[in-house]
């Protein structure tokens, strides 16, 4: 289902015409289209949704057409020649390393993290010299999944503004965001 | 495969003849002064009989030579060659490893299911793994010193107790209050930050049963606009004498997003339609269905303001702009972490708050 979406996506995005002749439309459709392609202006100026039920029929069929007719529902396989499909293969190799890479550092990134929160924790519980009092004090979770209203959870503005911070070139993370990489030189 | 075998004979026959020790050393011999021939003066591999030495084609075989009239009549006999191009038609079902052919992989643009992209990076995505994802699981950490051992819970089915008989070896019986086994909760680590998995937005149309199918049309339209995704419709499971609803016809309309149109409608959603609703106190605390997919609804005035519709608003019939439901599944396992992790996202809870 997705791919068909991504399709209609696409040649909505781009403005390609789905089907910009009537060659492989259904026979029992192609005089629909002829009339509704070829009516006289004052036609179009009383047509809406909702007129006379011949028109909206018509409507309705060429809707239901293009939202539900398998032929455009089913996009044809692309077909590589034999260059072009290596090439394909090579670059979805390298994306999926590249992505593999990223994936595992962030992994590593959080479990360094959490490694770094449970040392902190394990000091402050024995070694803080206050008897793990801090220590009790800091795992007390209240009013964590609250909500803001409540006087607990996340507040609104946590999720505001931040998105400006993080698209970066090259996937780096925090820090301002570099919309162009200035000291990027061919290799 | 009948040529390969007539091909494969003569090598055989040679193969198979049997030749003397003394033999074998005069042919080694012998290829090796031509080899050593060929090398001094490569001209000598050549074949003395070319094909340029033979009589050309007679007149009448040149003109006798339409290769469109024999195509044509090996058509009409219904003996026509297969055509020249490669007419490979994948599978449409994947039958498993034992199938003697599968189609492509999805990774394949030879494959029917071949998504091209990611064409973009949402800021949304890059915000939950630069900044959410470290700072939720900083919220919710758990600490467990060295040799902690949680304590033994009791086991979530029943047996079953009791002087009959049948119940020896009968299959253990389902927890109190219902036959649902929720969800185990797993404290959360670096391993099980919950993240957003796929959102679903829904709308059913009542006034199908009414005014007919031009209000489900308009809505499938809508939800096409706003998600940028093909819509499915759905048919009524059961009638309802209430609504006066037969079975079996079409009256709601979904689509599912996942991955990088997902997060652009989630942003859509939080950054441009949220904040425009008026007199709205956000979604209220208490949705979810237990196991982390939480759900809220707007109203069709609401779906009027997303910016695809609002900016080609007189595209549709006003009417019959429909309302949505969206549902967030994460893959969280319980409603609070997902509601912890929505809230980061932006969306606004209010009301009681229970577990």
């Amino acid at each position: 289902m997705v791919c068909l979406s991504l399709r209609s996506a696409l040649a909505s995005a781009f403005g390609i015409a789905n089907r910009s002749s009537t060659l492989g439309v259904a026979p029992q459709l192609q005089h629909i289209i002829q009339s509704t392609r070829h009516h006289r202006p004052q036609d179009a100026a009383a047509a809406t949704f909702s007129t006379s039920s011949s028109t909206f029929a018509k409507k309705k069929a060429l809707i239901r057409y293009h939202l539900y007719h398998p032929t455009t529902l089913t996009p044809r396989p692309l077909r590589f020649s034999r260059n072009r499909a290596l090439r394909h293969w090579t670059i979805h190799r390298a994306w999926n390393l590249y992505r593999m890479k990223v994936k595992r550092r962030r992994e590593l990134e959080l479990e360094r993290q959490y490694n770094a929160m449970a040392a902190a924790n394990e000091e402050l519980r024995v070694g803080a010299g206050d008897g793990g009092k801090l220590f009790r004090k800091a795992q007390m979770k209240i009013g964590t999944w609250s909500i803001p209203e409540r006087g607990g959870g996340v507040p609104i503005e946590y999720a505001r503004g931040q998105v400006e911070w993080v698209g970066t070139v090259a996937g780096g993370v925090g820090g301002p965001a570099k919309i162009w990489d200035h000291e990027w030189k061919r290799a | 495969m009948k040529r390969s075998l007539q091909l494969l004979r003569p090598v055989q026959q040679f193969k198979d003849r049997p030749i003397c020790g003394s033999c074998r050393k005069e042919l080694r011999r012998a290829a090796s002064t031509q080899a050593a021939a060929i090398a001094e003066d490569p001209s000598q591999e050549l074949e003395s009989n070319s094909s340029f030495n033979l009589p050309p084609p007679s007149e009448q075989d040149a003109t006798r030579f339409d290769p469109l009239k024999s195509t044509r009549y090996r058509e009409k006999k219904k003996q026509a060659l297969p055509s020249s191009r490669y007419q490979y038609r994948s599978p449409r079902f994947d039958r498993g490893p034992l199938a003697p052919h599968r189609p492509p992989p999805l990774t394949d643009p030879a494959s029917r299911q071949f998504v091209p992209g990611p064409f973009s990076q949402s800021r949304l995505e890059s915000t939950y793994h630069s900044t959410i994802a470290a700072d939720y699981m900083a919220m919710t950490y758990q600490h467990r010193p060295p040799g902690f051992k949680p304590p033994e819970k009791g086991p979530r089915l029943r047996a079953w107790e009791g002087d009959n008989p049948y119940f020896a070896n009968r299959k253990l019986r389902g927890p109190r209050g219902g036959d649902v086994l929720r969800l185990l909760r797993k404290p959360i680590t670096f391993r099980n930050i919950p993240m957003i998995e796929r959102l679903t937005v829904h709308t059913y149309c009542r006034d199908v049963i009414r005014s007919g199918s031009a209000v489900l049309h308009v809505a499938g339209m809508v939800l096409q606009e706003i998600t940028g995704q093909r819509v499915i419709t759905h048919k009524s499971k059961h009638p309802e004498q209430g609504f006066g609803l037969q079975k079996g016809i079409p009256i709601a309309a979904t689509v599912d997003l996942k991955g990088e149109a997902m997060y652009h409608f989630m942003d859509k959603l939080v950054n441009v339609v949220m904040p425009r609703i008026k007199d709205w106190r956000g979604v209220r605390a208490t949705t979810g269905d237990n196991s982390g997919n939480l759900t809220f609804g707007f109203e069709p005035d609401v779906t009027g303001t997303f910016p695809e519709v609002e900016n080609n608003y007189d595209a549709y019939p006003p009417k019959m702009i429909p309302g949505l439901h969206i549902t967030i599944h994460t893959t969280a396992r319980a409603d609070k972490d997902a509601r912890l992790l929505l809230e980061a996202f932006g969306i606004p809870f209010y009301g009681k708050v229970v577990d």
